[in-house]
């Protein structure tokens, strides 16, 4: 127990450390402070609020089901369900993100396992967001103050049992990525998997509520279906700690009991298999990680024989095994997916996809030599000339935003059938075309933001961490890129204005197609010789920001 | 101000001006009195670079025979590496002049670039490339054709024991098989000169002498190896001559048996830089037996 309290007390020391050290680190902190208070008494006012609609007494709360005391309980049950499985799909994606409190760090004390391991557990409910989460929890129970002393008293305990789920299944999941998941190809593939998740997840709500299926239910099946996901979710880890104190006001002793075995087997199961990753670790420690070999030349035998063709491949082929960048271009995809599930047939709202998808290809491209990383020194070292690497970049970039237009260009037009109509035909063909135009433009300007506006990226071996002064220059940098995109598209525009002004807009607007195109070509041109002159100029003091950049991801 | 030191440094290109013995002094007044070298491998003259408050390069000159194998040492902070990155176009010189083989590096810093081979460090390569990939992007990158490029990439992956991970991610490889990639990566396109910062670090003994062998060769067929290391007995065995860098300024140059003077170059250098003190005692520091 000493020890585990060791870890507790160390665990403060080094944040108060932290907050002594780096103001900005205090500043994040007092915002942090901040936030949860805002949380705690929100919660509680709300709970104050919702508690005073119910005025059921025990009673009448035992008629289960039925009244607002089976909103409360449904949307209890939901509700937390789904902050705890947020919560732990969060910890998961900072997988690989070296925390103080990693068990690694901890080796050379020999301590032993269950000890630690328990040490850990403690300084993990002992946190400020566990704390949070413990009040919030806990001021809950406000809402349930008219169902008695017995129900308030367990919703007390269960604030506690709801956070010690969190923190074990958080601690689990990490454990279990961090020991399993070894080679770099399997670390990718892990944070693709896991962000298009996380993506997926936060469209659910939205798809969810736009579905044609919830629209035509009646509110009767409405309530009965959300009434049934939380008994579903009550025998899960993730909805049973909020079932117990409807358990408990019901009188149901035997469900009170059968949801609090659980919540054991959870913890103990946690607990067991954590304590068991780090024995495993252990043993492979210093293992050498699987390595995957790939044959010959690759990228680089298909691209020109030339410098640009070098960076051509080199980048293509990093693009193929950098996670942080492949998941940008899964996006355009998921965008129209989305899009197509939300138009309810409209076949115009599916085809102006194809522009936001334009518009997404080159983002990453806009701070593609941060990605690079201090890789970029190879050129430098070598006396690339800028117009070289741009021409190497604007290929690759070209190429993909085509292939992916033209592709998905395809697919809609055999989905909407719109290939059968004339006008419907013209009017696909130009959002097309303007998609085209989106994605040019878009790349001729990244080729010269990346060269003045880089912000620091994530490392590749730690996708999922924010290094320091991300947040601040991507809020800023990226948009630049987004608005600066269309500001490029205004001679179109100017045309369009134009056709719409002399009353010939729905006859003539197919001129708009070619000049689109032109007006992207136009400015991928314009944007790889500026970013080319840009990348001369600038090529030393970019090797530097990159230097100071990569000091940050460690 | 004494020139002595300047003399010191022009004589290991002794071609020019012999002198007898290194003498540390500071070297500002030689950038003015002698010209550059064009002959040299690298001539430099007067290079200084101030970062903030802290003067990194203060006025060094220096000349490097062709064909010698070049030594540079000093302690952590002297300002060697902040030099050789000035040489070889990779930092802006507040002040100086460069040449390399007689062109001034940043009249045409990219063609000075192009007829050098700069050693990268391990994290300055892109790791997700198989290390032939990686060999064949440094050629390319320097204008070498395809096919030319994947030839030698082979050759120097067998020469430097590497054949066998030829299609392995390099981030796979060991920190010894890295620092080869590296070497390699600087070799590809048969440089004239060849600039490497502590080539043999993690590199274990057998491929490092192999490597040696190459270096040596290379130096022997005309080339001009430049080395950075701390590693002293490393130079005073490869190196032909070596020059000590102390607080951003040459304090001594020449042959190594010039700079060494009938001495352990190691006791030679550390008279020359200076800063050894007596080892503190520390009395709980006893093997254990306070504890038994």
């Amino acid at each position: 127990m000493n020890t585990a309290l060791t870890i507790v007390r160390m665990r403060w020391a080094l944040t108060w450390a932290t907050l002594r050290k780096s103001v900005w680190q205090t500043v994040a902190y007092i915002f942090a402070l901040i936030a949860a208070v805002i949380t705690v008494v929100g919660t509680a006012m709300a709970a104050w609020f919702i508690g005073g609609l119910d005025h059921a007494g025990p009673q009448d709360a035992m008629l289960a089901d039925y009244g607002p005391f089976a909103f409360l309980r449904s949307m209890t049950i939901a509700l937390g369900a789904l902050i705890i499985f947020t919560v732990v799909f969060i910890q998961l994606m900072l997988f690989g993100d070296g925390s103080t409190m990693s068990p690694r760090k901890f080796a050379l004390y020999g301590i032993p396992d269950r000890t630690l391991q328990f040490g850990l557990l403690l300084s993990g409910m002992s946190g400020l967001p566990a704390i949070t989460g413990m009040l919030t929890f806990a001021l809950w129970t406000l809402s349930y103050r008219n169902m008695g002393a017995p129900t308030v008293a367990i919703s007390l305990i269960s604030a506690i049992f709801s956070v010690l789920t969190i923190v074990s299944l958080s601690k689990l999941l990490i454990a279990l990525c961090t020991t399993l998941v070894t080679s770099k190809r399997g670390k990718a593939l892990f944070y693709m998997v896991t962000l298009l998740g996380f993506i997926v997840l936060c469209e659910l709500p939205s798809l969810v509520m736009s579905s044609d299926a919830l629209h035509t239910a009646t509110p009767e099946e409405r309530g009965a279906g959300l009434a049934m996901f939380a008994t579903a979710v009550s025998w899960t880890p993730f909805g049973a700690s909020f079932q117990l104190p409807f358990d408990v006001a019901i009188g149901d002793a035997a469900a009170l009991i059968g949801h609090i075995a659980v919540l054991a087997v959870t913890w103990v199961f946690c607990f067991a298999l954590c304590t068991w990753c780090l024995r495993h670790e252990r043993k492979i420690t210093g293992a050498a990680a699987r390595t995957v070999t790939i044959a010959g030349l690759g990228a680089f035998k298909r691209m020109p024989d030339s410098i640009s063709g070098a960076v051509s491949a080199r980048l293509i082929t990093y693009l193929k095994r950098d996670p942080r960048q492949a998941m940008l271009f899964i996006m355009p995809v998921l965008f129209v997916a989305i899009f197509f599930m939300q138009a309810r047939g409209e076949s115009m709202a599916i085809w102006s996809s194809l522009i936001t998808a334009g518009w997404l290809l080159a983002i990453a491209e806009s701070n593609g030599l941060a990605y690079d990383g201090r890789g970029f020194a190879m050129e430098v070292i070598a006396g690339v000339d800028g117009l070289h690497d741009r021409i190497g970049r604007v290929r690759i970039y070209v190429g993909i935003a085509l292939t992916y237009l033209v592709v998905l260009g395809v697919v809609l037009m055999i989905i909407t059938g719109d290939w059968r109509h004339p006008m419907s035909l013209m009017f696909a063909l130009l959002f097309w075309a303007l998609g085209i135009a989106v994605a040019l433009c878009g790349i001729g300007l990244a080729e010269v933001t990346s060269t003045v506006l880089l912000y620091p990226v994530p490392s590749m071996d730690k996708p999922f961490s924010s290094p320091q002064g991300r947040a601040v220059a991507q809020g800023f940098f990226p948009f630049v890129y987004l608005f600066g995109t269309f500001v490029l598209l205004l001679p179109t525009g100017i045309v369009a204005s134009i056709l719409a002004i002399i009353g010939s807009i729905s006859t003539m607007f197919w001129l708009l197609i070619p000049i689109a195109i032109i007006n992207g070509i136009g400015m991928l041109i314009l944007g790889t010789w500026l970013g080319g002159k840009l990348l001369d100029a600038r090529m030393l003091s970019i090797v530097s920001t990159l230097d100071s950049f990569a000091s940050l991801q460690h | 101000m004494s020139t002595d030191n300047s003399q010191g440094n022009v004589n290991f290109s002794s071609s020019f001006m012999p002198v007898a013995q290194p003498v540390p002094t500071p070297q500002p007044m030689f950038a003015q009195q002698v010209p550059p070298n064009p002959a040299a491998a690298v001539s430099i003259r007067g290079l200084f670079k101030r970062f903030g408050n802290k003067i990194a390069v203060n006025g060094l000159s220096l000349d490097i025979p062709v064909g010698s194998f070049y030594g540079l040492v000093g302690p952590n902070g002297a300002g060697k590496t902040t030099t050789l990155n000035m040489v070889t176009g990779l930092l802006t010189p507040d002040a100086g002049l460069a040449l390399i083989l007689g062109a001034n590096v940043w009249q045409n810093v990219n063609a000075a670039k192009r007829s050098i081979g700069v050693m990268p460090q391990p994290d300055q390569i892109f790791d997700r490339l198989t290390g032939l990939q990686l060999l064949v992007y440094a050629g390319m990158l320097r204008g070498m054709k395809r096919a030319e490029a994947t030839a030698r990439a082979r050759d120097l992956l067998s020469a430097f024991d590497l054949t066998a991970a030829a299609s392995t991610m390099v981030t796979d490889y060991s920190a010894g098989m890295t620092k080869k990639i590296c070497l390699a990566s600087a070799m590809i396109h048969s440089p004239r000169i060849l600039v490497l910062d502590e080539p043999f670090e993690s590199v274990d003994p057998v491929s490092s002498a192999n490597l040696k062998d190459i270096l040596i060769e290379y130096a022997r067929t005309g080339g001009t190896v430049i080395i950075s290391s701390h590693v002293m007995a490393l130079v005073e065995k490869m190196c032909t001559h070596v020059a000590v860098i102390n607080d951003g300024q040459v304090c001594a140059a020449g042959t190594v048996d010039q700079v060494a003077a009938g001495e352990d170059l190691e006791e030679r250098f550390l008279q020359l830089v200076g800063g050894r003190h007596e080892a503190a005692h520390l009395s709980w520091l006893d093997g254990g037996k306070a504890s038994a």
